[in-house]
């Protein structure tokens, strides 16, 4: 039991730093687009650029997934939820975490196929860049596979009672606290 | 009828999905999966990733997260001190006096940020307790805020318009550009209407008001000064053609840290706290973002869209009642859904419709920002009435009324905006492109 209790630390942590490099990809995102004005300005063409503030952008997105699920930043429809109490409430939970966990496995199971494949067959990008696919893809894939396993991860909790209001946080009920968001 | 009967299946799985509160981008990943197997021989997953990855990394996207980071730091600066304070000297003799700084300081923030909630947030979060403290009554504070703070997805940069303008793939710099005109029509309808309000009730204005030397006035507009020179270099520079949207974003990510750190407000913690802050909001959007891509895709494998506009098209409606019936739909769908959803759903399947009775598209995406507008402020899901039952204490039903006059106000925006179209397509036909 205790070994689980780190266990299960560990990885709330995990997706805490995984939460920081989706921010330091942002700032990466951010000097990119910097470095693109610049040379436009002082008259090169640097071949990529747009292409490399994509992938950054894709990656920051994925790597912050299970992040964002665990701040409860996953937006949803919560007037059912918030109306139900008790038992039923609880069941419906379970039944989103359930959905959730199946198709969040089901898309990381996918991506990471995906970028397998790139990685077979050495496919490279069809832009100014022609960088191997499946480095920035890989990103993608590692961002899912964390969010899938932080949704098995949450579902556990649930059942174990750890986390029952925590993620019940529906779309803006419960807090008047403006998430600067919509 | 087979095909009839596996597109309703769709969309009730589609809705019940949604409505049990799965969470709205795996909602979308999930029954686009499903659909695609209903329909559909191909390999489904397959489909999926490589659908997703080419959302996910699509460089019209990139704008997105760095204008949620610029309005991220801009929220936690002093501006919701310095509007009510530059502002106020300005509004005080007004017919309607301080309400206008609600909706003028609204409208300035909005175009520093593409959020309607934060917008709300910042402006009432000083105007709430100085207007309480001048007795205004409690009504119309809470509803021209309601109504103001919708300005957020209208005026650019709005998160809610570049989520259109990837959806459809329109440009989203000429979008932004549309958006301006239309926004300042609507606030100054707001603030027309309040100041009738006030000359007919005799009622706030003078009442206790110092009058403001000049000097004092401009004074107070010093501190309005910063934001002003933002907004003009960021939106300046997408109508000159100088930068595209993505890189008029990085400029107001770097001036928004500028004028955070000279008004002393940027340190560690809340250079942190916007980038985090900033990280999660944009993750949320980008993946509904790359679920509605896929949505897209096996949307098109049921053949709704295109039935769907060859019926409607086939009804030869007149322009005018297509857009009534639009707006009745997006009212009503906008009670259960956040704007972001709900652009993102009905365009999967609106968008052929909309093509096909010819509408320009620039034009459509201005109409339904008023339109998603207008469901931030109805019951039960409207999230400025969240923020501000949040902020005032008072209950839902009392801010949805306040909101009323305001909701009425929009309705008659939508009329103006169909009447004279020019007033969202004038200054995108004017403006350089870059080559």
């Amino acid at each position: 039991m205790l070994r689980l209790g780190a266990l299960d630390r560990l990885l709330l942590r995990f997706y805490g730093w995984c939460g920081y490099a989706s921010a330091a990809l942002l700032v990466l995102l951010a000097l990119l687009i910097v470095a693109s004005i610049l040379t436009r300005l002082a008259g090169t063409y640097v071949p990529g650029l747009t292409e490399y503030s994509g992938y950054t952008m894709a990656g920051a997105s994925f790597f912050a997934l299970a992040y964002t699920f665990r701040a409860g930043g996953h937006i949803r429809v919560g007037i059912l939820l918030n109306a139900l109490h008790g038992p039923a409430r609880w069941a419906l939970q379970l039944w989103c975490l359930l959905v959730a966990a199946f198709f969040s496995g089901y898309l990381a199971y996918y991506l990471v196929k995906m970028t397998r494949v790139s990685w077979t067959l050495g496919d490279r990008s069809e832009g100014a860049d022609a960088i191997l696919l499946w480095i920035p893809q890989s990103l993608v894939a590692f961002g899912a596979l964390v969010f899938a396993l932080c949704i098995l991860h949450s579902l556990a909790r649930f059942l174990a009672g750890l986390d029952q209001e925590e993620q019940a946080a529906a779309l803006g009920v419960g807090s008047g606290e403006p998430r600067g968001e919509l | 009828m087979n095909e009839v009967f596996l597109t309703l299946t769709f969309i009730a799985i589609l809705f019940f999905f949604l409505g049990s509160g799965v969470w709205v981008a795996l909602s979308l990943t999930a029954v686009s999966a499903i659909g695609m197997m209903l329909f559909t021989s191909r390999p489904v997953g397959d489909a999926m990733a490589t659908t997703i990855w080419g959302a996910a990394s699509s460089w019209s996207l990139t704008a997105l997260p760095l204008f949620i980071w610029m309005g991220e730091i801009l929220f936690r600066t002093r501006l919701s001190e310095n509007l009510f304070k530059g502002l106020a000297p300005w509004m005080q003799r007004l017919p309607g006096g301080l309400l206008h700084v609600n909706i003028a300081g609204s409208a300035i923030f909005a175009a520093i940020s593409g959020s309607s909630a934060a917008t709300v947030a910042t402006v009432g979060k000083m105007s709430i307790p100085e207007l309480r403290k001048r007795r205004y009554p409690e009504r119309m504070i809470v509803g021209t805020l309601a109504g103001a703070g919708t300005l957020g997805l209208l005026i650019p940069p709005s998160i809610t318009l570049i989520i259109y303008g990837v959806t459809v793939n329109e440009s989203i710099a000429k979008l932004f550009i549309a958006g301006i005109l239309p926004g300042i029509l609507l606030a100054l309808m707001f603030m027309g209407y309040t100041a009738l309000w006030a000359a007919l009730k005799r009622q706030g204005g003078a009442e206790g008001g110092t009058r403001y030397a000049l000097a004092e006035k401009l004074r107070a507009a010093l501190l309005l000064l910063p934001v002003f020179l933002l907004i003009l270099a960021v939106m300046g520079s997408i109508y000159l053609g100088f930068a595209t949207a993505t890189e008029a974003a990085v400029l107001g990510v770097v001036g928004a840290l500028i004028l955070s750190a000279l008004q002393g407000s940027l340190d560690r913690d809340s250079f942190m706290d916007s980038l985090l802050g900033a990280t999660r909001t944009s993750a949320m959007i980008a993946f509904i973002l790359a679920g509605s891509a896929f949505l897209s895709l096996a949307m098109g494998f049921t053949g709704l869209p295109r039935a769907l506009a060859l019926w409607i098209g086939g009804m030869e409606l007149s322009a005018f009642a297509l857009v009534a019936a639009l707006t009745v739909f997006y009212i009503v769908l906008g009670c259960f859904l956040d704007g972001i959803s709900a652009v993102v759903l009905t365009m999967a399947v609106i968008e052929p419709l909309v093509r096909q009775a010819g509408f320009d598209m620039i034009w459509f995406g201005i109409y339904l920002m008023i339109v998603i507008e207008m469901a931030q402020i109805t019951p039960p899901i409207g999230f400025n009435l969240f923020v501000l039952q949040g902020m005032t204490g008072h209950d839902m039903g009392f801010i949805a009324r306040a909101a009323v006059p305001f909701f009425a106000i929009m309705v008659l925006a939508v009329a103006v905006l169909v009447a004279v179209p020019e007033i969202a397509t004038f200054l995108p036909s004017a403006m350089a492109t870059r080559p």
